[in-house]
């Protein structure tokens, strides 16, 4: 974790809690473990504030507790810093769920956003208690929740433990593999009756049982929609049928997470799957070639590995997101460096090792260009010098040296995953900066909006609106939208510096063996 | 830092390296005897891309959550820290003045340990510290002081209607049934209550300046 | 054109045809230069002792005269001279260094200087400009065609890399790759076959380049590969090896849309790595921020 990750985390968690809980996680982000005291003499907070954040952070599940070793009566606390970014990603988990399961969903997934974790029974009320959503009925709430736990979008988080008044200190949870995915029992005429008042929550029969939304699962989609969309793009839309076909039969056997290469899958599975579900001429024809098409490819997504059943395949994660990581890599190095310092760069991806001067010839480069190119991308940091040292001749001269350019691809990835972070911090910090600029402003135009508003509700003539509408000038109108645009177009770059972040992390967790936290159950 | 104005251990090359590299004569960096600007000429703009219709739906759907979040009771002010710079009053000012409509906030208690569940009576059952509660009556003050000194503040920034108006406000506040429960109910004068609960009426006028929604 | 330059083009053309080149290929090569002219080009070479002129049946065939001849060191040169002319002339068509010509022939520098710049003004020897490294002259005879290693072949024009002239055969062959796939695009007849046809030999794209006639100078398919490596280097082609050992190209789009990061100022910031929360590069005081963001 790096200082920009630090300062990135610490930005996001200002943003959506204050700078209470800020200051208790940056406390918790440079620590492994900490206690409420500590937290406490550490940060120059008053107790209860700590208490608070720390419980705001529990509830939103970004920190965790351990009981001491010494002391089994004493919290310890931890800050699952890498799901600190996951709060920047809550827009996109809404709006798949949306796509998938339309409104209902999206409410649902709201809702359990909002409180960090529930029970079915009290998701459900909450949702069905929004004005919004008065349309669709207790049934339709009930079939879609059980529809996202069966797709793993909602999981059972660990159950607590219930026992001596003792333990309470430090609560205690049991997690059980199997029945994460275990549909709740709804009851909807139960629902009905603590809706109109004729019962209490307590009396549902899920009490205990504690659904919360499942990232990784989200994270698993927005991965697999990358490679899908790579193959589109290289080779077509068919392909990519046939690759999410795959994707989706290799999940049958394989944890999505698992990190270098998925399990085995024989031709003949996939071509039955595709004859049941897909309706897809040219991929049913054609299903032999578009799948030596896509083992073909440099993109490395799909490895054959034996013959049985018509031909086995693997799905290489590794190979896949190294060469996905890559792109984007490349595709920053053009844009900051331009096309002639990507060829430099790619040049040297392929020959592994090279001298500057077959580096230029390789490139057809000029010379002098080549050599500014090399070291501006020596300088940043995405290509590296490697020295190999031969002992001077009768060990009188100097050691002779040869230097190699070479990329230290890990290096390369996880100094660009930082610039992200740094970026992205950036930008929270330039849209707090504009906000605060313009704070006057923007307030004096909301107020104006509520005015407006309640005027129109009371029945007052057009003219009068009009003339109180007018209170606000052309100038402070130009100057006010000045400033939305440019918050919005912060907004918009934090999104998509997120999509290139997330992409790095695949590079990560599939490329290397760092610690990733990212797992199919948590 | 000398030479190209750029240091640090990884990006810098020796004399050797250079020459071994092919940085010699005229292909060397030249020298420079003025420090670079501070912002070089960039090569490319960054590039713009239409936004898609998720992209918009996501926009919209965060600002509303940050919203949301920061109107909500899990987003703390802290007084220790809001006392430390009074003088400056900015909007996190303004969100403790919002702080008074926020929501009781839900933790399940119940699966968090003991010592962070600040409305537990159990708590002090447990582990009297006659510290803590010193401690506590500070920031009760410290709270109290801070109130004070915000209608002040506002009232010296808007024009006397406003000044009436929340004063009269102010007065309205002990009448407040939840404060008053609130007072009745907890014996310590509990943080969390006391600093969500108090002055349920501040919103309710359309034209009360100082509480329109966040940005 | 001066009469020296059409001579030059002259000779090249000459020296390209084996066996000799007749005044239909000369016409051919060079339809843009008027009958006079060439007739004076070839005058010209004719004085020089760089070409001869041979009768076959009814028709005169314009040769390339073998260097050696043509330069044969005059009887008067002194024993000095004739020693320096031996060691150029034995430095062949890579050329020798001057450092190296001083110690085999044990001359002092301003003897050696002397004799070269002798030589060098009776053109029986030459200096070149190596690509390999700028400073580094070395001499040959003056009617040796240096080295590729020495000149860098096709890409150099004295001694300067051309690298509009390789820009342009970049993005030539890219648009006979895209050509090819388009074509391919339209007729479907799975996916293999077209992935087939949207590939290129080597020879395909030389024929295209070739008939473009945007080269002046004879380009083989050895140049055109190493051109086509560039366009894969740019990320533009992909280099599909064949069963014979061959490789074929085809025009390939990137896997990814613009990332994200370049989206924005600071995936291109150059000075990123001075940015922090202080100081002159800040996130709030940003120049390449504030233009982006009006």
């Amino acid at each position: 974790m790096s200082a920009d990750y630090a300062h990135l985390c610490s930005s996001i968690l200002e943003q959506c809690f204050g700078q209470v809980v800020q200051a208790v996680a940056d406390c918790l982000f440079s620590a492994t473990t900490r206690t409420l005291s500590q937290i406490v003499s550490t940060t120059q907070l008053a107790r209860k504030e700590v208490a608070l954040a720390l419980a705001v952070l529990i509830k939103f599940r970004l920190v965790r507790f351990e009981p001491s070793k010494s002391n089994q009566f004493l919290p310890e606390y931890s800050l699952k810093r890498e799901d600190v970014i996951c709060l920047l990603r809550y827009s996109r988990y809404i709006h798949l769920v949306q796509t998938k399961y339309g409104n209902v969903g999206a409410s649902i997934a709201e809702e359990l956003l909002n409180s960090g974790s529930e029970t079915a029974t009290s998701c459900l009320l909450k949702c069905l208690s929004d004005g919004d959503n008065k349309a669709e009925s207790a049934e339709t709430y009930r079939t879609t929740f059980i529809q996202m736990i069966a797709d793993h979008y909602i999981i059972k988080t660990p159950e607590l433990v219930t026992g001596d008044e003792q333990d309470d200190c430090v609560p205690k949870f049991l997690s059980n593999e199997c029945d994460f995915f275990v549909p709740p029992n709804i009851d909807l005429q139960l629902l009905a009756q603590i809706r109109k008042g004729d019962a209490t929550i307590a009396s549902a029969t899920d009490g205990g049982i504690v659904w919360s939304l499942n990232f990784d699962r989200f994270h698993q989609e927005f991965r697999d929609d990358i490679m899908k969309l790579a193959i589109e793009r290289k080779l077509g839309e068919t392909a990519a049928e046939c690759f999410s076909f795959i994707l989706s039969l290799i999940y049958k056997t394989t944890d999505p997470w698992q990190r270098k290469a998925s399990n085995h899958i024989t031709f003949v599975e996939i071509k039955q799957a595709i004859e049941r579900k897909s309706n897809n001429l040219d991929l049913m024809k054609y299903l032999d070639q578009y799948i030596s098409l896509i083992t073909d490819d440099s993109l490395g997504f799909l490895r054959r590995v034996g013959d049985m059943g018509g031909g086995q395949y693997v799905i290489d994660m590794e190979h896949a997101f190294e060469s996905l990581a890559f792109a984007c890599v490349e595709s920053v190095i053009t844009e900051r460096f331009g096309s002639k310092a990507t060829r430099i760069f790619r040049v040297i991806r392929f020959k592994k090792y090279i001298e500057q001067e077959d580096l230029q010839k390789e490139a057809m480069i000029p010379a002098k260009e080549a050599k500014s190119l090399a070291y501006n991308l020596f300088q940043e940091q995405f290509i590296h010098v490697k020295v190999i040292k031969k002992p001077g001749g009768g060990g009188s001269g100097p050691a002779k040296a040869f230097y190699l350019f070479q990329i230290k691809e890990k290096d390369t990835v996880r100094m660009l995953l930082d610039n992200c972070y740094k970026s992205l911090y950036n930008t929270i910090r330039r849209s707090n900066f504009e906000k605060n600029e313009h704070k006057g402003l923007i307030e004096k135009s909301q107020r104006l909006d509520s005015i407006v508003e309640t005027m129109k509700e009371r029945g007052d003539s057009d003219d009068y609106i009009a003339e109180i509408v007018e209170t606000f000038t052309p100038p402070e109108c130009e100057i006010l939208n000045k400033v939305k645009n440019r918050i919005r177009t912060l907004s918009k770059a934090e999104l998509t510096l997120d999509d290139t972040i997330f992409l790095l992390q695949m590079y990560q967790h599939h490329c290397t063996t760092l610690p990733t936290g990212i797992k199919k159950f948590k | 830092m000398a030479g190209r104005g750029r240091g640090g251990k990884t990006g810098s090359l020796t004399a050797e390296q250079m020459q071994a590299l092919g940085c010699v004569g005229k292909d060397m960096p030249q020298v420079q005897s003025a420090p670079p600007p501070t912002f070089p000429p960039v090569l490319n703009k960054p590039i713009t891309l239409e936004t898609t219709a998720s992209q918009n739906y996501q926009l919209l759907w965060k600002e509303d959550f940050l919203n949301r979040m920061r109107d909500s009771p899990y987003y703390i002010i802290s007084a220790s820290q809001e006392k430390q710079k009074s003088s400056v009053k900015d909007w996190r000012e303004k969100a403790l003045e919002r702080l008074k409509n926020k929501a009781e906030p839900e933790f399940n208690y119940k699966a968090m340990p003991r010592e962070v569940n600040t409305t537990s009576r159990k708590r002090r059952a447990a582990e009297p510290r006659p510290k803590l509660v010193a401690k506590k009556t500070n920031i009760e003050d410290r709270l109290k002081q801070l109130e004070q000194k915000e209608l002040k503040s506002s009232g010296d920034n808007e024009n006397d209607e406003v000044k009436q108006e929340s004063d009269s406000e102010h007065e309205d506040e002990p009448e407040d049934p939840e404060a008053a429960l609130d007072d009745e109910m907890d014996e310590e004068n509990d943080y969390a209550n006391d600093y969500f609960d108090n002055g349920e009426a501040y919103n309710e006028e359309d034209d009360n300046l100082d509480d329109g929604p966040v940005y | 054109m001066a009469a020296a330059e059409i001579a030059e083009l002259l000779l090249a053309v000459i020296q390209g045809v084996p066996g000799g080149a007749t005044n239909d290929d000369l016409t051919k090569a060079l339809s843009d230069v008027p009958a006079a002219s060439r007739v004076e080009g070839l005058n010209v070479l004719l004085k020089q002792g760089g070409i001869e002129v041979l009768k076959k049946g009814e028709k005169l065939i314009y040769r390339a005269k073998d260097p050696q001849k043509k330069s044969a060191l005059p009887k008067d040169a002194d024993n000095e001279e004739k020693i320096v002319y031996s060691i150029v002339e034995e430095g062949g068509n890579k050329g020798i260094w001057i450092r190296d010509i001083r110690i085999k022939s044990n001359l002092n520098m301003t003897q050696l200087n002397k004799i070269l710049k002798n030589l060098e003004t009776k053109k029986l020897i030459k200096a070149v400009k190596s690509v390999n490294a700028s400073k580094k002259k070395v001499y040959m005879l003056y009617n040796m065609e240096a080295d590729r290693s020495v000149t860098g072949g096709a890409w150099y024009q004295d001694q300067d890399f051309e690298v509009e002239f390789v820009d342009v055969l970049n993005q030539q062959c890219l648009r006979f790759l895209q050509m090819k796939r388009e074509g391919a695009e339209k007729k479907r007849d799975g996916p293999l076959a077209f992935k087939q046809m949207s590939c290129c030999t080597v020879k395909e794209v030389h024929k295209f380049i070739s008939d473009l006639g945007i080269s002046k100078v004879n380009l083989d398919e050895d140049d055109l590969e190493t051109i086509l490596k560039t366009v894969v280097y740019d990320g533009n082609a992909e280099r599909i090896l064949q069963s014979d050992g061959t490789y074929v190209y085809r025009a390939v789009n990137l896997p990814l849309p613009a990332p994200g990061l370049v989206q924005m100022p600071c995936g291109i910031c150059p000075v990123i790595k001075n940015c922090s929360n202080c100081g002159d590069v800040t996130a709030i005081n940003c120049q390449y921020m504030n233009d982006w963001l009006d």
